[in-house]
């Protein structure tokens, strides 16, 4: 739990009364002495220290610095798992302890104990309302007015819109909303931003002040009902949304650019979010059709009728280019392939590159751009006890012949995997219907050091995996036919 | 802190995995604690011992030599794969299982 000093302050108060937190707190027969104050501790950590490291745990990270953890707490983490006398008594027993386990914050044991000193029955009456004074640090954040958030309140504040977004239909948000200065300069500063891209080159400004890519991409996304123009400009609330809005276009087809992902920070730390994955888990448990492990039986017939285009011959010339040049093959495949996956008439561009995490290649969707890794791919081969393909002179070193071996053929499943990735999200002659299931798994997708078996199992992946993997064998068993002619 | 606990933090803090996908990995151990135990094990010492636990004919020593680009993490999710769904490791194994 995150608390600006100012929160702190506070003229002691008498407990006057007794409150429903002393009846409680009685049942449960805590004390402060400090023979039993071990016994306070233990009997939170034996009946709910999962619970609480689980929750606690997570929502330390949720939205959060992951270098820096400072312990972001929200109820509704909270709420969904113990009871509200159960998160009096986990209180009650950090507080009253003073004793707390070092997955928990300092900060939240620091406040507790100055509250429960000076303003107890105050302090207990927010804290049966709401444990984690979400409330409160709304209110810091919203109450500034002074233009661009702070790193740390703007991850605060992402915190709470996403999981308090019945909060902003209350009353009380609603009076914060209608601060007239603090919208006006969350409205100044996406301009900011656009001046910046505008400087750089990156965007052209119209008179309406929108650059033509975002009134296009807005109008699109208006016209769609997934918001309102003025939505998307005016209400910086709606900020936590974004990505389901950016999600939604995507899905829609409306063809989000990079730049408004960029423009509403919804970078690549994103995706390593909790909020990102827990959202990618329940759309895998809605669409099994995508994410379900199954066989090949369901792709075959889509894998088989581009692979059927490919001929022999198509092989034998990809082969000898192979043997001249890694990339002279890899040149000569892609085009053949492109054709064939319907990406003549707006080809993906081709780079070599290095690997980011690990992967052999990528196909990245919004800039359409597909990278194959050859130091990655040759490194592999080699820590794998194999050798990188060689190559020999003939002729007196007049011609050279590359062997057509291990790296050759890795280099073809690769681009051929990458380029069904291409034809997925961009090619002809795909289905509505099958569109929008690439669409669903593009915008949500299992990452493979996440979980191996998972990548591996969902639809575009699977169906990359096939075809890739199958131009690979086809082309070992041709070069394997011709050496035995 | 808890085991699960460790290998939550572990899992977030060095290896930058998300916590959800931390979260989903430790429910993977929940049915193998031999396999848990050694993970611990790993994060504490920083190596991954000879002759660990089994999960046919893989250890997590020989794992990580036939696939040296494989993460440790994803070194003990195959141990577990191995005995949960063996058919489809071993053809990850068998492919190298590359990331594409």
């Amino acid at each position: 739990m995150f608390m600006n000093n100012h929160e702190l302050s506070g003229a002691p108060e008498e407990l006057q009364t007794k409150t429903e937190w002393d009846n409680l707190s009685e049942e449960v027969e805590f004390s402060e002495s400090s023979e039993k104050s071990s016994d306070s501790l233990d009997f939170i950590e034996e009946n709910y220290g999962d619970k609480i490291d689980a929750l606690v745990f997570n929502a330390c990270f949720d939205g959060g610095d992951k270098t820096n953890p400072d312990h972001y707490v929200t109820s509704t983490l909270l709420d969904e798992a113990l009871t509200n006398e159960e998160q009096i008594q986990m209180i009650d027993g950090l507080a009253r302890t003073q004793k707390v386990d070092r997955v928990y914050s300092e900060k939240i044991k620091d406040f507790i104990t100055e509250k429960m000193e000076h303003a107890p029955s105050e302090f207990l009456e927010e804290l049966r309302d709401d444990p984690f004074m979400r409330k409160r640090h709304a209110d810091a954040i919203a109450g500034r007015g002074d233009g661009d958030l702070k790193e740390d309140e703007r991850i605060l504040y992402e915190l709470f819109t996403r999981a308090d977004e019945d909060f902003y239909e209350s009353e009380e948000a609603r009076s914060l909303l209608g601060d007239e200065d603090y919208l006006t300069n969350r409205y100044q500063s996406v301009f900011n931003q656009l001046e910046e891209m505008t400087k750089k080159g990156e965007a052209k400004v119209d008179r309406n002040g929108l650059s033509n890519n975002l009134s296009s991409i807005l109008n699109s996304i208006a016209d769609k009902n997934l918001a309102t123009v003025e939505e998307l400009i005016h209400d910086p609330y709606l900020r936590g949304k974004h990505f389901d809005i950016l999600a939604a276009a995507d899905l829609e087809g409306v063809g989000v650019s990079k730049e408004l992902y960029d423009l509403w920070h919804v970078d690549s730390e994103f995706f390593d979010s909790y909020e990102y994955n827990s959202r990618l888990e329940q759309r895998a448990h809605e669409n099994p059709d995508i994410y379900e492990k199954r066989g090949v039986e369901d792709i075959d017939e889509v894998i088989n009728e581009a692979l059927e285009k490919i001929s022999m011959r198509d092989y034998e010339e990809v082969l000898s280019a192979y043997e001249k040049d890694l990339r002279k093959g890899d040149e000569l495949l892609f085009a053949k392939l492109l054709p064939i996956l319907g990406l003549d008439k707006n080809p993906p561009k081709f780079e070599y590159g290095k690997s980011g995490g690990g992967e052999s290649g990528c196909y990245i969707r919004h800039e359409h751009r597909m990278v194959v890794c050859e130091e990655l791919i040759r490194d592999k081969i080699v820590k794998a006890g194999g050798a990188p393909d060689t190559e020999r002179k003939m002729l007196f070193g007049l011609i050279k012949r590359r062997e057509v071996g291990a790296e050759a053929f890795e280099h073809m499943n690769v681009v051929a995997h990458e380029l069904w990735h291409a034809h997925q999200w961009a090619g002809e002659g795909v289905s509505e219907e099958q569109r929008k299931k690439y669409q669903e798994n593009f915008v949500y997708y299992m990452k493979g050091r996440n979980d191996y078996d998972a990548y591996r199992a969902q639809l575009i992946e699977r169906e990359a995996w096939a075809f890739g993997g199958r131009v690979e064998a086809i082309a070992r068993f041709v070069r394997k036919e011709g050496e035995l002619r | 802190m808890s085991e699960k606990g460790i290998i939550r933090e572990y899992l977030v803090i060095e290896k930058h995995l998300d916590p959800f996908a931390a979260e989903t990995f430790v429910k993977k151990f929940l049915k193998h604690n031999d396999i848990l135990k050694e993970f611990l094990t790993v994060i504490e010492t920083g190596k991954i011992p000879e002759n660990g636990v089994k999960s046919g004919d893989w250890d997590a020593k020989t794992l990580s030599e036939k696939l040296p680009h494989l993460e440790v993490q994803n070194v003990y999710e195959f141990l577990v794969g191995l005995r949960d769904d063996p058919e489809s490791y071993l053809v990850y194994i068998a492919e190298g299982a590359p990331i594409r």
